[in-house]
C-alpha cells in the first residue's frame, strides 16, 4: 500500500505562514523517510487557502522539489479556481498534478 | 574573432542596461518608496495588484476581473505603495503608435505577425510595444528567421486561467497579466517564451543531445537561477525537472546575461561542465554565431 500524507496549506499563505508550513512538512517528510524509506504520495491541500503570496508559491515549489528528492510524488488539491489560477500563473501545474477534489485513497 | 567558452563567435552584442540587469538580484525599492515593505514589493513583482472596491482597498490578483475571492483587505498606505512601485517598475500605459508600427514592420519582414487582443493596436500597451521592440532588437534576423515563430499576441487572457504567457503552435502569447506587471518580468518572460520556440525548433537529434545534456546538468545541480516573477531559487526548480523549461530559461540567460552564463560555465568541472559546453554550443548555433555580453 502506498503511503500518503496530506498537508493542509494555511488560509493566508503569506511569507510567515509559508515558512512555518514549509518547515512543518519538510520535518515530517524527513522523519517519514528515516522510518519507512523512500516512497509514497504527498497531498498538498489548498482547500482552506483564500490568499496566496509569492512566498506561498515559492514554498510550494520548494516542497515539490524536496518531496521528489525524497522519493515522494506530489499532488495539489485546489478547489478554488482563483487560487488555482495563481498557481498556474507561476507554472506549478507543469510540475505537479492539480486536482479540485482530494484523490481517493491509493488512487 | 572572439571566443566564448571555447567556441568562436561572430561578435558580442551588448544588451541595454535594463535587460542586462536580469543578471543581478532584483534591486530592492522597499525603504526608498512610501508604503512599500519588502513583502509588498515581492507581491507586486509577482503580479499582485491593489484595487479599490467601494471604500476599501484589496490586495491580490494575478487573475482577471475585479471580483476575486482571493484578495485580502488592506489599508490606503498599501495602495500608495503600489502606485509608487508601479511608477518605478511598471510598464508604461502611455500610447506609442510609432513603436507599434516599427515593430510590426520589422516582424512582418521576417514573416512574423503581431496581433493585439482584442484589437489590432491597443494604445494602453505603448510601454509593452517599446519593450518588445527593444528585446526583439537584440535578436539577429537570421535567428528570428530560424525560430518556429509565426505570431506574437499581445494582451488577452489564457484559455483556462490567467496564465502569464505561453508559446504554443508557433505563437507567443503575452497575456494581460504580464502587461500589467514589472518591466523586468516582461523582459524575462518574453525571452523565456522565445526560448520555448528555440527548443521547439531543434531538430530531433539535436533535441535528444540537448535532453541528454540537461539530464547531466540537472543531476550535477549545475543550474543558474534568475529572479523575475519569482525568486531565483524557485525558478531553478522548473529547470531541474523540465527540460523545456531549462531550455527556455537558458535562452533568456544566453541573451540577457551572456557574460554571467559563460562565467558560470567556466567555473564548472566534470561532466556538468562538458554538458554545459554542449548546451552553450547549441544556443550559439541557433544565434548564427552571435553571443551576448
Amino acid at each position: 500500500m502506498t503511503e500518503e500524507r496530506t498537508y493542509l496549506a494555511p488560509t493566508e499563505f503569506d511569507r510567515k505562514a509559508a515558512q512555518r508550513f514549509l518547515a512543518e512538512v519538510l520535518a515530517e517528510i524527513e522523519e517519514e523517510e528515516g522510518r519507512k524509506g523512500k516512497g509514497g504520495r504527498v497531498v498538498l491541500d489548498f482547500s482552506a487557502v483564500h490568499y496566496i503570496s509569492s512566498a506561498g508559491v515559492g514554498a510550494t515549489l520548494r516542497l515539490y522539489r524536496e518531496c521528489r528528492m525524497a522519493g515522494w510524488d506530489v499532488i495539489a488539491v485546489v478547489p478554488d479556481s482563483e487560487i488555482r489560477a495563481v498557481l498556474e500563473v507561476a507554472g506549478i501545474d507543469r510540475l505537479m498534478k492539480i486536482v479540485s477534489e482530494p484523490p481517493k485513497k491509493n488512487a | 574573432m572572439s571566443v566564448a567558452v571555447g567556441f568562436p563567435v561572430k561578435g558580442l552584442v551588448q544588451p541595454p542596461r535594463e535587460v542586462a540587469a536580469l543578471r543581478d538580484p532584483w534591486d530592492r525599492l522597499s525603504g526608498r518608496l512610501p508604503g512599500l515593505s519588502i513583502e509588498l514589493e515581492d507581491e507586486f513583482r509577482f503580479g499582485h495588484v491593489v484595487t479599490a472596491v467601494g471604500d476599501e482597498f484589496r490586495l491580490g490578483g494575478s487573475i482577471k476581473g475585479g471580483s476575486s475571492s482571493v484578495w485580502i483587505t488592506v489599508g490606503e498606505e498599501v495602495d500608495e505603495g503600489y502606485r509608487a512601485w508601479r511608477e518605478v517598475e511598471g510598464i508604461s500605459t502611455e500610447p506609442d503608435a510609432e513603436a507599434y508600427y516599427r515593430l510590426k514592420h520589422r516582424l512582418s519582414a521576417l514573416s512574423i505577425d503581431m496581433r493585439s487582443h482584442p484589437e489590432e493596436y491597443l494604445p494602453r500597451h505603448g510601454g509593452a510595444y517599446q519593450l518588445l521592440e527593444m528585446l526583439l532588437g537584440l535578436l539577429p534576423d537570421e535567428h528570428l528567421l530560424w525560430l518556429p515563430l509565426e505570431m506574437i499576441v499581445v494582451g488577452g487572457w489564457g484559455p483556462d486561467a490567467a496564465k502569464a504567457s505561453a508559446y504554443r503552435d508557433g505563437r507567443i502569447f503575452l497575456y494581460d497579466f504580464v502587461l500589467g506587471g514589472a518591466r523586468r518580468t516582461f523582459a524575462g518572460i518574453l525571452l523565456h517564451e522565445m526560448g520555448h520556440a528555440f527548443y521547439s525548433g531543434l531538430r530531433p537529434e539535436r533535441k535528444r543531445a540537448f535532453e541528454n545534456s540537461h539530464s547531466v546538468i540537472a543531476c550535477s545541480g549545475a543550474l543558474l537561477g534568475t529572479e523575475f516573477l519569482l525568486d531565483a531559487t524557485s525558478r531553478v526548480v522548473y529547470q531541474e525537472f523540465l527540460v523545456d523549461e531549462f531550455a527556455a530559461e537558458m535562452y533568456m540567460a544566453f541573451v540577457a546575461q551572456g557574460g554571467r552564463l559563460r562565467e558560470f560555465i567556466r567555473g564548472l568541472e566534470g561532466p556538468g561542465a562538458d554538458a554545459w559546453r554542449r548546451v552553450y554550443g547549441q544556443y550559439l548555433d541557433a544565434f548564427d554565431g552571435w553571443a551576448y555580453i
